[in-house]
């Protein structure tokens, strides 16, 4: 008989293999997901940041979940990460993605922030994870590990500088670790001055208060491009710091033993951005003086001892080239740095200067700068190369300052070539053989002379040959108006017919100025030479032979209608009657006036043998 | 009212002053500007032909031409860094180019002349006297002697017209001036005839095969070397027909010649 067992006996082993079946089964036949998120850095320090990661295991989010604004803190969006792992578990491969949100967090005061569950979407299901709390701690000095120092070697000496003129600037970085865990330039930022960077920083090692540091210099090259007092700064640069994690809970401050050994850097350290700052410089920009200010100074600023030139070859035929060359020493603004003004060699023909720059103090501020000019003398009576003068503006002693070069003798012979030239453009003028003069072509053309506007000839232009019907136009209303006179003055008949008239159309508007008048004795004459001359004019008669007895025998007979010849009579008989009884009343004048308009147009209508 | 009328006299007037004022202020100091542009670019070029660099020198003369600006020393200085290459066809088409725009040029006569002499006798066609005699003006330069007797015969007939003298001198002027516009009017129009009715080519290959017919498979003649200048006598497709100065004829592919000159 078996001895009877405890109902528990052997419970916790059966209960353990349950358990360890479940988990094999979820790893061999299932794999769940979860979700959850995490402060990588908590509690943190002002000024230092921290970052929030959504960890998704074996799922993904549909889109990055959006934080809830939080007072006080500044949280911004990261990007994601994906990882995938692959386990052999009985000789099966069980795959396993991570996807990791990220998002950084600077706090802006100390203080402990409460950050809600965050909202997810997997595959259309909401999910929410837990709520964090992050505590913030007062401002960590980092001062002694690492500190910014700005330095502007001129301002040892004076606080201003001058428009134009280039100064360095020189950031130092006072470093506990050595500068490869640097990762960053500096920045820095200024207000009227242009900024320039002059390479590769250098780094020493130093000692200052008693520590080690790795000095890490970067130079910039400031220029002020505005007077006015002007600040430099300030420069920010993060830089990296790695400390040691001596608690293995992280419960420790994790400030109290930085170390410094690269051997010591494991995966026992904790890293920590910190961003320096250093405070703005301010300068006064001042303009450059005016006065005593040398014609020949062209721009140039900074401190240049001296200035040589040379030209190559000092003995030449007409025209051809002459190289001179200018080496400037010195230290100043070398890559704006021109050459003197030669508007006043005009025995010289010139070609645009080439510039190269050999700097020797690695920053771009001190060297040589070498000018190449191409010059041609024009004639032979050229005996030197005139003087150069280069002026410049010192700003240290704050005076201008000019250097010299003497003239360089120069030897001008005539052009063998060019006089070859002359001779075969003076044989080619006159068609000669120019075969047995010249050995080579004639040399290229200096002027550029005048340019086509068109290489259209006139004779295709619409607007010239326009412009010629002008005075054919001219010449033919002239022609007309001529052929019109002459007309005129061969044919004494149509003469006399535009004459006579003119003589009635004034005659007729006097008539009427005298009836209105109601001078009798002048409208009769008037009226009766109208009339003479007129039926003159008709009959081709003279006007002083016609009478009465006309009007019967010539007009009425040539077939003038009775109405008008009547009315004719009337008028030579008024003109008649008026000579013993005038007639005083305007309005029988105006009456008589009208009649012979009348009669007149239409005599004048009428035509005779001698028109037909 | 009167006020009215002032401006709507004056409107025109207006209108022609502010086309002035428009292009005395948008188009002069374009032209200006132009100017100075093709001169600094001539000055480049020429730098860099001084420098032997007669390749980079030829492709800034060509952007200058290409830019709308055309001067008898643009097109010379091209020519001379055709030479200079060896592209002796691509200098005389240069060199022509020029003389048409400053015909009696020495520089330019003197160079075309030493150019064919090196290429030898016989490679270009050498033109009459009557027909030297034509080409020592531009085009331009007889209309102008066209149109001057011609202008001046005008005004004397319109003169003559109000003469009172019957065979005044008015007409005498009118009746010279105008046998002299239809004297130059036929040498105008054998001067363009020449330039434009007459065309010829310059060969700008090394080596150009002329064919007997316009063909690819057409069978070859004699070949043509770089600088030949041949009259045009025909054309079909791709093909002109050439006669060169030897009096041999044959067709050409068209782009082995450079022909001469443009037309209008």
């Amino acid at each position: 008989m078996k001895p009877k067992r405890h109902p528990l006996f052997g419970l916790p082993q059966r209960l353990g293999g349950l358990l360890l079946g479940i988990f094999l089964l979820q790893i061999l036949y299932g794999q769940g997901f979860d979700y959850n998120a995490v402060l990588t850095r908590n509690p943190v320090p002002l000024g230092e940041s921290t970052t929030l990661q959504l960890r998704y295991n074996n799922c993904e989010p549909d889109q990055a979940p959006e934080i809830p604004k939080i007072d006080g803190l500044t949280i911004d969006y990261a990007g994601p990460s994906h990882s995938r792992s692959i386990q052999i578990i009985n000789r099966r491969s069980v795959e396993s993605t991570l996807t990791i949100h990220q998002y950084n967090i600077v706090p802006e005061k100390v203080g402990t922030y409460k950050i809600p569950p965050i909202e997810s979407r997997i595959s259309g299901k909401t999910y929410h994870g837990k709520a964090l709390q992050l505590t913030v701690s007062k401002e960590v000095d980092y001062s002694q590990y690492a500190f910014l120092q700005v330095h502007i070697p001129k301002q040892e000496t004076r606080q201003k500088t001058y428009l134009g003129e280039v100064f360095p600037i020189n950031i130092h970085l006072y470093y506990a670790l050595s500068s490869k865990y640097l990762e960053e330039k500096p920045t820095l930022s200024s207000d009227g001055f242009v900024i320039s960077e002059t390479g590769q920083p250098s780094q020493r090692r130093v000692s200052y208060n008693n520590r080690v540091y790795n000095r890490v210099t970067f130079t910039y090259l400031a220029r002020a491009v505005k007077i006015g007092d002007l600040t430099i700064g300030p420069v920010v640069w993060k830089v990296p710091l790695f400390f040691q994690d001596n608690s293995r809970n992280r419960r420790r401050s994790l400030f109290d033993s930085p170390f410094f050994s690269d051997s010591f850097f494991n995966n026992n350290t904790i890293r920590r951005d910190v961003t320096l700052r250093s405070e703005p410089v301010s300068i006064n920009a001042l303009p450059l003086p005016i006065d005593e200010q040398p014609d020949s100074f062209n721009g140039a600023i900074g401190d240049y001892s001296h200035i040589k030139v040379d030209a190559s070859p000092t003995t030449v035929a007409a025209g051809d080239p002459v190289t001179i060359t200018m080496i400037v020493q010195g230290e100043g603004a070398l890559e704006t740095l021109s050459m003197p003004s030669f508007d006043s060699w005009r025995e010289f023909q010139q070609y645009p200067e080439t510039a190269t720059i050999n700097y020797s103090d690695g920053i771009g501020l001190r060297g040589v700068k070498t000018f190449e000019k191409i010059v041609i003398p024009n004639n032979t009576k050229i005996q030197s190369l005139p003087e150069i003068e280069f002026s410049f503006f010192d700003p240290q002693e704050e005076q201008y300052k000019t250097l010299r070069q003497y003239p360089i003798p120069l030897t001008v012979k005539p052009n063998l070539t060019e006089a070859s030239q002359l001779i075969v453009a003076a044989e080619a003028e006159k068609g000669g053989d120019i075969s047995q003069v010249a050995d080579n072509i004639v040399h290229i053309k200096p002027h550029l002379g005048d340019i086509a506007a068109s290489s259209r000839p006139w004779l295709w232009n619409p607007w010239f040959l326009g412009l010629q019907a002008l005075p054919v136009i001219a010449w033919i209303a002239c022609y007309f108006y001529r052929s019109r006179r002459n007309a005129l003055h061969k044919n004494p008949q149509a003469r006399r017919r535009k004459r006579v008239k003119t003589i009635v159309d004034k005659g007729i508007q006097t008539l009427e100025n005298m009836a209105a008048e109601n001078r009798s004795d002048e409208f009769f004459a008037i009226l009766f030479r109208l009339l003479q001359e007129q039926i003159g004019e008709r009959l081709n008669l003279p006007a002083n032979a016609i009478t009465e007895a006309v009007i019967e025998t010539k007009l009425r007979n040539g077939g003038l209608e009775p109405e008008i010849s009547q009315s004719l009579d009337q008028l030579f008989q008024a003109c008649n009657q008026a000579r013993y009884a005038p007639i005083d009343s305007s309005k029988e004048l105006a009456q008589i006036a009208a009649t012979a308009e009348s009669a007149l147009r239409e005599l004048q209508n009428f035509p005779m043998s001698h028109d037909r | 009212m009167k006020q009215y009328l002032v401006a709507k006299t004056l409107y025109p007037l207006s209108l022609i002053c502010r086309g002035l004022a428009l292009y005395l202020t948008l188009v002069f100091p374009v032209i200006l500007v132009a100017a100075d542009t093709a001169k600094t670019q001539f000055n480049k070029a020429n730098v860099l032909y001084e420098k032997g660099e007669y390749k980079a020198a030829a492709a800034a003369y060509r952007q200058l031409l290409n830019g709308g600006s055309d001067a008898a020393a643009i097109r010379f200085n091209l020519g001379n860094a055709l030479y200079q290459r060896s592209q002796f066809g691509e200098a005389i088409v240069q060199y022509r180019k020029a003389l048409a725009l400053a015909p009696r040029d020495p520089d330019i006569l003197a160079n075309l002349r030493f150019i064919r002499e090196k290429l030898g006798s016989d490679t270009s066609i050498s033109p009459h006297f009557w027909r030297q005699f034509l080409l020592q003006l531009t085009l331009n330069e007889w209309t102008i002697l066209t149109v001057i007797p011609f202008w001046i015969g005008v005004v004397c007939g319109i003169l003559s017209f109000f003469s009172s003298k019957k065979g005044n001198r008015w007409s005498a002027f009118s009746r010279i001036s105008i046998a002299g516009f239809l004297l130059a009017g036929i040498l105008l129009l054998c001067a363009a005839n020449e330039r434009f009715g007459k065309p010829f080519a310059i060969v700008i290959r090394k080596e150009a095969i002329v064919r007997f017919g316009p063909f690819e498979e057409s069978q070859s003649s004699h070949n043509l070397s770089d600088g030949i200048e041949v009259r045009i006598l025909d054309s079909k497709d791709d093909w002109r027909q050439i006669r060169d100065p030897q009096n041999q004829t044959g067709w050409l592919k068209k782009d082995q010649i450079q022909i001469l000159p443009t037309p209008p």
